[in-house]
């Protein structure tokens, strides 16, 4: 894959048309403006609706973006799926495309399941997959999946596949899970992305690698400008006001 | 959230969601656009209609 994706990022939010179909140019629109507002696309993420997307809805909107215009090397799709088969089929096509990277949710209907399953299927997608472009950030949502993505299935896969495990977004809402990532793994290049903007100058003054937050969809650049200026004078005051507008949603 | 986008930029398309999601109702919605200009929130240059 491309270089790394470090900063701002978007779960970008997905249109629907009157008839619930996604709808293409409002996508293209929206994403356009929030690149030009300096942010990553990790589109199909948990606000855009991924859940509700199949596997050929979310290749055909990622083939627009890309045919708009819009840079590979600022896409993180989330191709995670219950199904191998279907989780494979994304990450090819995003690989494909030259995506920055992808954003892996683990298999989410079956509850209490191991850390050995976990691995076997982040392992047989990476297998399948087969290619060295390949960067997988894990996503850590357990409120939500109920299938946590541990430090030690984070050891685990790194020792294995330290090429293709590039990171991780921790939607844990915990900064002791975000930072013992940061801090256990951060300096082998495992690039840690927190779920909040609110956690933003927090994680960077340790080594995290920005924030991928639903309020990028609509304050692009007031969070960008958190990560571009967070440890120079009015940093502060810049998280600040990306704080206020994170509390009204 | 989508609220937000479709109050923004103007095209009331951008409030539909899928089911099982509904849409925000309007009330809530309404109060949430008035705290967000209370903040003076904008989102300078979205593409509107």
């Amino acid at each position: 894959m491309t270089a790394r994706l470090r900063g701002v990022l978007a779960p970008a939010l997905t249109p629907f048309n009157a008839r619930l179909e996604p709808d293409p140019a409002r996508f293209i629109a929206h994403c356009r403006w929030l690149v030009d507002n300096h942010a990553g696309l990790a589109i199909f993420g948990t606000n855009s609706e991924a859940a509700s997307l199949s596997v050929a809805e979310r290749i055909v909107l990622t083939d627009a973006l890309v045919e708009a215009g819009i840079p590979a090397s600022k896409l993180m799709p989330g191709t995670g799926a219950c199904s191998i088969t279907d989780a494979v089929a994304l990450t090819r096509h995003a690989v494909g495309h030259g995506a920055a990277g992808v954003l892996m949710i683990p298999p989410f209907y079956y509850k209490g399941v191991s850390d050995d399953g976990v691995f076997a299927y982040y392992s047989e997608v990476i297998e399948r997959v087969g290619d060295d472009r390949l960067a997988i950030y894990l996503y850590h949502f357990p409120l939500l999946t109920q299938v946590p993505i541990t430090l030690g299935l984070i050891e685990r896969l790194l020792k294995r596949y330290p090429k293709a495990i590039a990171g991780a977004k921790d939607s844990s809402g915990d900064w002791n899970n975000s930072k013992a990532m940061i801090d256990n793994y951060g300096h082998d290049g495992f690039d840690v992305f927190p779920a909040s903007e609110a956690l933003l100058s927090k994680a960077l003054a340790i080594g995290g690698a920005g924030c991928i937050s639903a309020t990028v969809n609509v304050n692009p650049a007031g969070i960008y400008a958190v990560f571009t200026q967070w440890n120079q004078p009015g940093g502060e005051q810049l998280q600040a006001q990306a704080d206020v507008v994170r509390k009204i949603f | 959230m989508k609220r937000v986008v479709a109050e923004f930029a103007r095209d009331p398309g951008w409030r539909t969601v899928r089911p099982p999601l509904t849409a925000m109702d309007d009330t809530p919605a309404a109060d949430l656009l008035a705290t967000l200009r209370d903040a003076q929130f904008d989102m300078p240059g979205y593409p509107r209609l």
